[in-house]
């Protein structure tokens, strides 16, 4: 058992730092602002909100809403937790009550979307960033780099093991979607995925279907790609392979592999849809901000 | 090094919280119907078999076209497959939007990583039928309407291939329909 133990601390509890878990906090609440607020148009007519006003006859809550046999929200208040959800991203991105209104923020935010997907909507793109957010909330992620750490006189920087595992978890969340997808394409589709004209097809589909944001269609590589069959094959092949091995870009050795892991998110977004640029933001939490720092200034010097 | 009590505190905080995360994601993996699907990310990923009584939740509403609106038939697509080997069988947003009908809803988790069979569907919706008769006929609708769709891929592609730029379309045609007013009376 006692291996089992000093493993388990060994992987989740080496010692962080407090800047590195705040820049990770303002980089990713500044993102996913930016992101629902503006590229979704939440600030522009709201994007939660609305499913507050689908028939009743059609709830059917899931997670701690069939727990708790909630009712449906109703639109007024929607809204509002809507509207409480952007202002809690600016006041976490920037550290004012951090640990308040990250806790907010990320409560509203899992409301919100256990809303929506109570009424069927599956909110694919929203369930990793909500559980990021918790992350945040449950963490001291407000001890570095925010208004907080600047207002109080003396510095409150804990133990180094309270901002390691934060990171720790939101980089293990991420790479396990990744891993989780690729053993999904394997178990359901198998080698089908790679060898039959499903990318091709996929990428045929999404630009045709208006899948891409209006950059990402001027740009038509999906389309391009697409003309080439035995590089979609190829392409298919690589995407699976690493979804599978995501899980090695945890280890010290191979953190570089995030960042092919990056290019093929974006590629993601170029080429097949615009519903996982939330997921951008959460890559931050790979990049040592301290190090880049100390890096930055010894170049200057 | 000797625990401080901060450092043990911190360590349950941490422990709990890493537990909880994992748990929720490699169950909801596991058991979607039973957690927040947090790893859905896996839906590039292929089609997941469900009990037909999950359709409804599962399937997607489109809030932006329901409000002020009555609907009369609730209608599914799946997405007929030209080459084999593909499973594009999720999603019917193309179907003909008529001002009656409940919007769309996709049965993507209903269907196998195999072409969807029109026996198949017949019979997830037949089972949606019976489950969710009631509750569909209070909300007014009178039908449950099936429809097999197509993306001409082929035809898009060869268009594409020879330096054209082909006419996005879709083909659909009804392959079921489930009256649910006066039926079985």
């Amino acid at each position: 058992m006692r291996p089992i133990v000093n493993a388990f601390r060994d992987y989740w509890f080496k010692p962080g730092n407090a800047d590195d878990l705040g820049v990770a906090r303002f980089v990713f609440f500044t993102c996913t602002f930016l992101i629902y607020g503006v590229y979704y148009g939440g600030l522009d007519g709201g994007i939660f909100w609305q499913w507050a006003t689908v028939p009743d006859g059609l709830w059917l809550p899931v997670s701690f809403l069939k727990i708790f046999k909630n009712p449906p929200l109703s639109p007024d208040v929607a809204f509002g937790f809507e509207t409480v959800l952007y202002v809690g991203f600016v006041f976490s991105a920037l550290g004012i009550f951090t640990r308040f209104s990250t806790l907010i923020t990320a409560g509203i935010f899992a409301i919100l979307i256990c809303n929506r997907l109570s009424f069927g909507n599956s909110p694919h793109r929203d369930l990793l960033p909500a559980a990021v957010a918790i992350v945040f909330a449950c963490s001291r992620s407000g001890d570095g780099f925010s208004i907080d750490s600047l207002r109080s006189s003396a510095a409150k920087i804990f133990l180094p093991i309270a901002y390691g595992w934060p990171i720790r978890l939101v980089q293990t969340l991420l790479v396990y979607s990744l891993f989780s997808a690729g053993i999904s394409k394997l178990r359901y589709s198998g080698l089908d995925w790679i060898a039959s004209d499903t990318l091709k097809n996929v990428l045929l589909e999404s630009y045709y279907q208006q899948d891409l944001d209006a950059f990402s269609r001027s740009l038509g590589l999906g389309l391009k790609l697409a003309m080439y069959p035995l590089l979609c094959h190829v392409l298919a092949g690589a995407t699976v392979f690493m979804e599978i091995l995501s899980p090695i870009a945890l280890t010290k050795r191979f953190r570089w592999f995030i960042v092919p892991l990056f290019m093929m998110q974006l590629g993601i977004h170029l080429m097949v849809t615009r519903h996982f640029e939330s997921y951008l933001a959460i890559y931050a939490c790979w990049i040592p901000w301290r190090n880049l720092k100390w890096r930055i200034s010894r170049i200057k010097k | 090094m000797p625990h401080t009590s901060p450092e043990k505190n911190e360590i349950a905080r941490g422990s709990a919280l890493i537990l909880i995360c994992l748990v929720l994601a490699i169950g909801s993996h596991l058991f979607q119907e039973m957690l927040m699907p947090i790893s859905d990310y896996s839906m590039f990923a292929g089609l997941k078999p469900m009990p037909p009584s999950q359709i409804l939740k599962n399937g997607s509403i489109n809030p932006y076209n329901m409000r002020g609106k009555e609907y009369r038939y609730l209608v599914f697509g799946i997405r007929g497959r030209e080459t084999p080997g593909t499973y594009l069988s999720y999603s019917t947003n193309f179907l003909p939007f008529r001002e009656d009908w409940f919007w769309w809803s996709h049965l993507r988790n209903n269907l196998t990583s195999s072409a969807p069979q029109q026996d198949q569907m017949h019979k997830i919706l037949r089972d949606l039928y019976l489950h969710s008769r009631t509750r569909l006929e209070s909300q007014g609708f009178v039908g449950i309407r099936l429809f097999r769709c197509y993306y001409p891929f082929n035809e898009w592609y060869d268009a594409v291939s020879s330096g054209r730029d082909p006419i996005p379309k879709e083909m659909h045609e009804v392959a079921a329909y489930f009256p649910i007013e006066n039926s079985d009376k």
